[in-house]
């Protein structure tokens, strides 16, 4: 399909990939075991200088970008047993903060990461941009083929199960022999690690990365707009949310640039208010 | 079977239990009766893992379960069916049944077998197994939750408030299952604020008032004492 399309048609393939990676991330733990976290930004821009700081000392790229998805693996892992404690607004609000803190940490640490100035990662080398762009636009597809796989097979697994039992009633699920923290712990890492993985790929592909650009709290909030646009807690809904998020960002919000965070907010009031079981509901309210 | 001895549990720095002792004995319909924050609940969260104790000891079959996880109790077969239900709303009756099997390793079989025996108990839930248990009525939702309790394949049963806001004839019909249930072989321990209903079920009661057991016997003695008259059935 690449082939033959301009450059603009690829960078929007590759952003709806990156998009429906986030999406289909968040559902793990937002969809599947309804914590509502905002962590997704953090894994993003932990994944995204995981990834460069690894190309900067001379690994491969392809090793960095799997790197970064054991960083953010290993990091949403220690991160679970911390936040999952919480619940519902508490847990949102503490997931929330991890991005700032990141942050802030890279901020600082100028030596390893390049503090606000920022971090260059070295082009790969290739006969054209064309190239280039098809090569990212083919790894991120390889990223969002690895998060389907995963959604696929934790819903048809124990593990799905459980995460939905939480979701509805965790005390029962924990009397009902699940063991909840490991679940739920199990999910934050799913819903880490191909958002690490696809962070350090979009900082090959942008080739530039700044604190402020990779852990952009909107990196947490738009999976999260697209989850419930599509279905929170489904096989395609991420999916599907992702393609009509990115439709929604191209085509409307592009004649209002100035008021697009606007647009976002009412989009969220009106999916809560009018959809809150996301377009696939209309389907399955058969019955 | 079960054994509880000076059991001490409570929230944070709020002590609820002051020292619990409580005896069930295999084949027994056993019940716990006492007013409302005689802490109950309390000692049955603590029966199945959900609270882990302070001190004492809860030994069932000769294994000391206090403090254990709650898969570990469930696994020894102590089955726990919650106050209010709790079941997963949004999920159909087969479904909630099935999660009960959750921690079973004996096949599928097995407990195809049991969820045939669960119809068989409460024959309206197989005409609801395809509907999500939030849409059922009150006294099929408990009748769901005793079934999801039973599907663990539990040697005693432990039910939290099993009559509360139901209509009397459905917990005639609650109290007749658990009867069979308990001449094939089951062990229940039940807790209940309608105190005239637990003793009719049960064969021995325990009293809880003020985080202790404080009264204990066959339900025959305690219908007669005098002060359990006065202070749960109403002195005439």
């Amino acid at each position: 399909m690449p082939t033959g399309v301009d450059a603009y048609w690829l960078r929007l393939g590759t952003t709806m990939l990156m998009y429906g990676v986030l999406a289909m991330s968040w559902n793990f733990i937002g969809g599947m075991a309804g914590y509502p976290s905002f962590a997704s930004a953090a894994f993003f821009g932990l994944g995204a200088y995981a990834g460069a700081v690894a190309q900067k000392y001379g690994l491969p790229m392809v090793v960095a970008w799997s790197l970064a998805g054991a960083v953010a693996a290993l990091f949403a892992a220690a991160l679970g047993f911390a936040l999952l404690r919480l619940r519902g607004h508490y847990f949102a609000i503490a997931s929330l903060v991890v991005a700032e803190v990141l942050r802030e940490i890279v901020n600082s640490a100028t030596n390893l990461t390049g503090g606000g100035m920022g971090l260059n990662i070295p082009v790969p080398q290739m006969a054209s941009i064309a190239d280039q762009a098809r090569f990212f636009y083919y790894a991120m597809l390889g990223v969002a083929v690895l998060a389907f796989g995963a959604v696929l097979v934790t819903q048809r697994s124990r593990l799905g199960f459980g995460l939905r039992c939480i979701q509805q009633n965790e005390s029962a699920a924990d009397m009902l022999g699940v063991n909840t923290t490991l679940y739920k712990v199990n999910a934050f890492i799913l819903s880490g690690v191909f958002v690490g993985v696809a962070g350090a790929v979009y900082a090959s592909w942008v080739h530039y990365i700044e604190p402020p650009d990779v852990f952009d709290v909107l990196y947490s909030i738009k999976p999260i707009v697209m989850v419930l646009l599509g279905g929170a807690g489904t096989l395609f809904g991420p999916l599907i949310g992702a393609a009509l998020f990115l439709s929604l960002e191209e085509l409307v919000w592009r004649n209002y640039l100035s008021v697009h965070t606007g647009v976002l907010g009412l989009l969220i009031v009106l999916l809560v208010l009018f959809l809150p079981k996301g377009i696939l509901a209309f389907r399955l309210r058969r019955t | 079977m079960l054994l509880i001895r000076n059991l001490h549990a409570g929230y944070g720095d709020v002590p609820v239990l002051w020292g619990v002792d409580l005896k069930v004995e295999h084949g027994d319909i056993a019940c716990l009766v006492g007013s409302n924050g005689a802490g109950k609940t309390t000692l049955l969260r603590a029966l199945s893992g959900l609270l882990p104790p302070n001190s004492g000891s809860i030994v069932f079959e000769g294994r000391e379960l206090a403090g254990a996880e709650p898969e570990r109790i469930l696994g020894a077969g102590i089955a726990h069916v919650p106050e209010g239900r709790r079941l997963f709303s949004a999920m159909s009756v087969r479904d909630n049944l099935l999660m009960g099997a959750y921690l079973r390793r004996d096949g599928a079989h097995a407990i195809g077998r049991d969820l045939e025996r669960m119809y068989g108990l409460f024959p309206i839930l197989r005409e609801r197994q395809a509907q999500d248990a939030g849409t059922l009525s009150g006294g099929e939702q408990q009748m769901c939750a005793v079934a999801r309790g039973l599907m663990s394949a539990p040697r005693l049963l432990v039910i939290d408030e099993l009559s509360l806001g139901l209509a009397p004839a459905v917990v005639d019909q609650l109290c007749d299952a658990l009867r069979r249930l308990n001449q094939e072989g089951l062990t229940l321990l039940v807790v209940e604020q309608d105190v005239a209903t637990a003793l009719e079920l049960a064969q021995h009661a325990f009293v809880m008032d003020t985080g202790r057991v404080t009264r204990s016997g066959s339900s025959e003695t305690l219908r007669n004492d005098p002060a359990i008259r006065e202070a749960y059935l109403g002195a005439i």
